[in-house]
Order: structure tokens, then C-alpha cells, then sequence
């Protein structure tokens, strides 16, 4: 066995079903401060996805640098302070897999599952081959997205965004949060939005918070960008009873809010998760769950979540296996 | 309903040849900003003039109040007569539709061919403020205009730049070379507004510190999500992108930065 098979190995390989982050609390769905505190305060989680997704990520880094990294100049000292965090978080928390050296200001970093080793200069961007949100970016399978605290605001400074549901980094940088949450119907309108913004600009250093966001995807593809809807859009012509539990798939955000105290900033992540409809209906009680939600949920949030036109098929196959 | 604010006529003249104030106590209502733009014009006494007035208000005492700005240029002959006729009675205005913001300690002003009105009410409340002011002329300024900025200028104390060369490069350096919390302030027309505050974004400036009037037709553009091309918004709701030919539905989602709104992939 090849040693990167073996890795894959080496990560718990639970069933999907098993470690999906089902995201329905309860039989209905609204948009809500729906965070928790994160316990423990971990940034990173490490799936049997992993080589995959990070594959993925780097493919479309490469080719299409413009949409999945965007950064200003002065976020620089926040994106070291986030990779040293997340670098620490790796060795500590999976060091099975992630190792980091430090001699002073020279760091090494080992990445045993892709048996990756870089060393550079903490502070000096001429030793990374990338900038260090974009570098870090590159070992994890979470989107990494910095909110600059400013002027009693939050500002997307800077980003690597490979995985989005349906919203371009490109096109939201430098907005504040009202800003980029303007299209969410009902969240942005309703007062809801301001007071998370509130929560969030009170946020302390190592309190971070999670919090599960959901959507559907057509299909298993985790870039669903806005620059490549022309690709996954297409999808939901041709949806009926007999494919809809292959092809429909869950989509859970889990989102991880963490303050970034030197910078005065917000990091936060985003661990995308997929579970195929035809899975999902295994377990009685999220098929029974999500179903309701469904019924229950307002048009303008279908509408928003891009299902609204075949809602009432979806209800169908889950009523037809609960 | 919007507030509709009404002032006393204390006393009108003509100012550098070209403009007219009128200095006017505020009778009912009330200015939310210190200097604002009222683009509908105003009503004195019985007549209605329909040319945009800029204005200062100015607390003195017990009642506050204001001067108001018109170009003499943009009015008709009847709007002529009836400001030189102006010397009593009553202005009733709505409230200012485009508003500055006088807090910092330093602000830099630059001022263009068409912003030179929206620009003295600036400059007289950033006098009497006591901060620091610089203030930059806009390249290619016409000669009425830059006169009657340089005399006004002049009457404050301010000393009047140009900008070398007008470019890109040029606004940058300046702005580079400013303190924290240095605000800027622009009078001109759209496209010379947009570059400014790109230029001061891309420097590391602050939405907030960076404000002004953009005078005549804004370009609204469209983003194309799939290919970034910019182009000019219709009044449609669906175009096609002038680049790479994909059908794109035009959102309200705005971006400040690129001063667009996005165009999502049609695929219906």
C-alpha cells in the first residue's frame, strides 16, 4: 500500500451518515443567531474527504486565482496570525499528521498526509510561495474567510473562498457585513443581521463559536460559485422521483467564528459538508425532520436557497421514504 | 414625508462673479448635516428655483443658520431676478439629498470643474472648524472655475494645490503621504469621484474616510459573475455580457468597492 493510501487510511473513516453535521435542531427552519460556543475550540476538522477536497481547492487555486483569493494589502499581519493559529491548531490538535519546527522566525511545516515540509521566515512573505492565508488555505479542507473589525463594522478584508454556495469573493471584498448578507431575504431585512454583526464585534479572543448553515446542492460539486453557475446551474432540469436521491444533496456549512486579537479581526471558516438525498433517507428521524422543515419553509428562503421551483418534489421523495 | 425645512432671508449677494448666497436664519426644521446639497432646488418666497443649491449651516446664537449657494450660471433668466430680488421673505427647501460629514482632524478637498458650488460650503465650515484643510484643484479645471476656487480658497486661508500631472500616481502620492485619520473630501463629477476613492481604497482608507458629491450622470455598471467584465447597466433587468456572451440577470446586490451591481449567470 503507497503511503498516501495509507494516510487516507489513517483519518476516521466513520460512515458519512455517521459524521454528517445534520444542521435542523428542530421541525422548522428560520434564520436565527443560531451559534454556539465551539467546544472544544478547534478551527480544523479533518475528514476522509481530505484529499479530495484539498486536490480540489489547490486545482481551483491555480486556476482561478482571481476568484478563490482575494486579500488586501493590510491584512497581512492578520493573515500570519492566522496561519501561525491554524498551523499551531494542526500540530497540536492532529499531530498524527501535522508537525511545525520552530527555530526563532524559521518555521517548518510538515504535512505528513500529503508529505508536504515548508520552511520559511515567520513575518517574511518572500520566503512563502503564497500569502499566508492562501498558503494555509492550502492544507485544510475549511474556507477561510477574515472579517477586519473597523470603524465599529466588519469589513471581508481578505479571503480563499473555493467552495461557495452560490456568492463570489471577488464581488463581495471590502463589503460590510450588511453589505455581503444583502441578498439573504428575511436576515437581512428583518434587524436579524445587525444583531449578529453585534455579536460578532463582541466576540473575545479563545471563545470562539460555531454554527450550522445549510442549502442544497444538485449534484456532489462543492464549488458552487456564482463565476461557474453556468456549469452546476443546469443541474435541476431534469429532476424527477427516480434520480432526485442521487443527485439532491444536503449541504451543511459548518461555519467556525474565532476573534483574532492581534488584528482586531474575525476568522471565520467554513467545512462544507454533502449528503446525497439516497443516504440521507436512511436515518428515519432526519428524513421525518427535514421534510417538515421543508413544508415549513418560508418561498423567499426556498426561493433564496435556489429550490424553490422543485420543492414540492423533494417533499414527495422524503414522504415516500420515512 | 420628507422634512421640509424653512429659513428667514437675512440678506442675498453675489459671490466671485458667477455664484449667489444668501444668508438665511432657520425659521422650522431641522439640517441633520452641517453641509448638504438640495438637488431639487428650493422655493423663495412664491418662486420656485430649480437649479441644485449646496449650503453651510452655521450655528451662531440663538436661531441657526445658513448660507446657501447657487451657480448663476446654471439659472435661467427668471431664477436671475428673482435671487437678486431675494432680499426678505422665506426659503422653504426639503432637506439636503446629499450630505457631508465635517469630523476629523485633516481633511484633503479635491475639487473639480463642476464641483466648485458643492465645494464652498465645505470649505467655509472646515474654516471656521479651525482643522486642518488641504485643497486640491482637479486637472484640466476650466479657468471661471479654478478662479472663483482660488479666490474662495484664498478668502479662508487655504493655500490652493494642483495635482501634477492629474494621474492616478499623483492622487496616490498625496494620500500616501497623510496621517491616520485623515479624511478626504471630493467635489466633482462621477467618473473623477470613482477614481479617487479607488485610488484611496487600494491605499488602505476607510469607507468613512473617504466622502464627497458626485455631480452629473453616474455610470452604473454591471459585474459579469462569470467573466468580472464591468459594463454599463441598462434599464433592463437581463443583458448580455459584452465579453464573454453569457445572459446575465441583473441583482441588487451592490458592491461600494467596484461600484457595480452583480450579474448572475442566466441559465434559465
Amino acid at each position: 500500500m503507497d503511503k498516501a493510501a495509507l494516510h487516507r487510511m489513517e483519518i476516521k473513516a466513520a460512515p458519512l451518515l455517521e459524521r454528517f453535521p445534520f444542521p435542523f435542531q428542530a421541525d422548522s427552519y428560520r434564520y436565527s443567531n443560531n451559534s454556539r460556543a465551539l467546544v472544544p475550540p478547534v478551527c480544523t476538522d479533518l475528514t476522509p474527504e481530505y484529499f479530495e477536497e484539498i486536490g480540489g481547492k489547490r486545482k481551483l487555486l491555480e486556476r482561478y486565482p482571481e476568484r478563490t483569493f482575494q486579500a488586501f494589502p493590510h491584512t497581512v499581519e492578520a493573515q500570519w496570525e492566522i496561519m501561525a493559529m491554524l498551523m499551531n491548531e494542526l500540530a497540536a490538535v492532529h499531530s498524527d499528521y501535522f508537525k511545525l519546527d520552530k527555530q526563532g522566525v524559521q518555521w517548518t511545516f510538515y504535512n505528513r498526509l500529503l508529505d508536504e515540509k515548508s520552511t520559511f521566515v515567520f513575518g517574511d512573505l518572500s520566503t512563502l510561495p503564497y500569502e499566508p492565508l492562501d498558503f494555509i488555505g492550502r492544507h485544510v479542507q475549511e474556507d477561510l474567510i477574515y472579517l477586519q473589525q473597523r470603524d465599529g463594522d466588519l469589513y471581508m478584508d481578505a479571503g480563499q473562498l473555493c467552495f461557495p454556495a452560490n456568492w463570489s469573493l471577488a464581488f463581495d471584498l471590502g463589503m460590510t457585513y450588511l453589505q455581503f448578507h444583502s441578498p439573504v431575504p428575511i436576515y437581512s431585512d428583518s434587524g436579524l443581521a445587525e444583531k449578529v454583526r453585534g455579536f460578532l464585534l463582541r466576540m473575545e479572543a479563545g471563545k470562539p463559536w460555531t454554527r450550522l448553515n445549510w442549502t442544497l446542492n444538485v449534484g456532489p460539486r462543492l464549488d458552487t460559485s456564482p463565476e461557474a453557475f453556468g456549469e452546476w446551474g443546469v443541474g435541476r432540469f431534469g429532476l424527477n422521483l427516480e434520480n432526485v436521491g442521487e443527485i439532491m444533496h444536503l449541504r451543511a456549512e459548518d461555519q467556525r467564528l474565532f476573534q483574532i486579537p492581534g488584528s482586531n479581526g474575525v476568522l471565520f471558516s467554513i467545512h462544507t459538508h454533502l449528503l446525497p438525498f439516497d443516504q440521507l433517507i436512511n436515518n428515519k428521524t432526519w428524513a421525518d425532520r427535514f421534510c417538515k422543515v421543508l413544508e415549513d419553509l418560508p418561498d423567499p428562503i426556498a426561493e433564496y436557497k435556489g429550490f424553490l421551483s422543485y420543492k414540492p418534489l423533494l417533499i414527495e421523495y422524503l414522504k415516500q421514504h420515512i | 414625508m420628507e422634512e421640509e425645512i424653512k429659513c428667514g432671508i437675512l440678506q442675498g449677494e453675489v459671490l466671485l462673479k458667477s455664484y449667489y448666497v444668501i444668508n438665511a436664519e432657520i425659521l422650522e426644521g431641522r439640517l441633520s448635516s452641517p453641509v448638504g446639497m438640495v438637488t431639487d432646488g428650493i422655493r423663495i418666497n412664491e418662486f420656485r428655483i430649480t437649479t441644485p443649491v449646496s449650503l453651510v449651516k452655521l450655528s451662531t446664537g440663538f436661531k441657526e443658520q445658513i448660507k446657501l449657494y447657487v451657480d448663476l450660471q446654471l439659472c435661467s433668466d427668471d431664477e436671475r431676478r428673482i435671487l437678486a430680488n431675494a432680499k426678505s421673505g422665506t426659503i422653504l427647501m426639503q432637506a439636503p439629498d446629499l450630505e457631508v460629514s465635517l469630523q476629523g482632524n485633516k481633511h484633503l478637498l479635491f475639487i473639480g470643474d463642476s464641483g466648485v458650488l458643492q465645494a464652498f460650503p465645505a470649505i467655509l465650515a472646515l474654516a471656521r472648524s479651525g482643522g486642518q484643510v488641504e485643497v486640491y484643484s482637479m486637472h484640466r479645471m476650466g479657468k471661471a472655475a479654478l478662479n472663483a476656487l482660488r479666490s474662495y480658497v484664498k478668502r479662508m486661508d487655504f493655500p490652493l494645490r494642483s495635482i501634477r500631472g492629474g494621474g492616478d500616481r499623483s492622487i496616490a502620492h498625496i494620500l500616501e503621504a497623510q496621517t491616520v485619520g485623515t479624511r478626504i473630501m471630493a467635489f466633482c463629477d462621477w467618473s473623477d469621484y470613482s477614481r479617487i476613492k479607488h485610488i484611496a481604497r487600494r491605499i488602505g482608507y476607510s469607507n468613512m474616510e473617504i466622502q464627497g458629491i458626485g455631480i452629473g450622470e453616474k455610470d452604473e455598471r454591471v459585474f459579469c459573475a462569470r467573466c468580472y467584465q464591468m459594463q454599463h447597466k441598462p434599464h433592463e433587468s437581463e443583458i448580455i455580457c459584452m465579453q464573454c456572451g453569457i445572459p446575465l440577470v441583473i441583482s441588487n446586490h451592490y458592491s461600494p468597492r467596484l461600484e457595480a451591481y452583480m450579474g448572475y449567470v442566466n441559465v434559465n
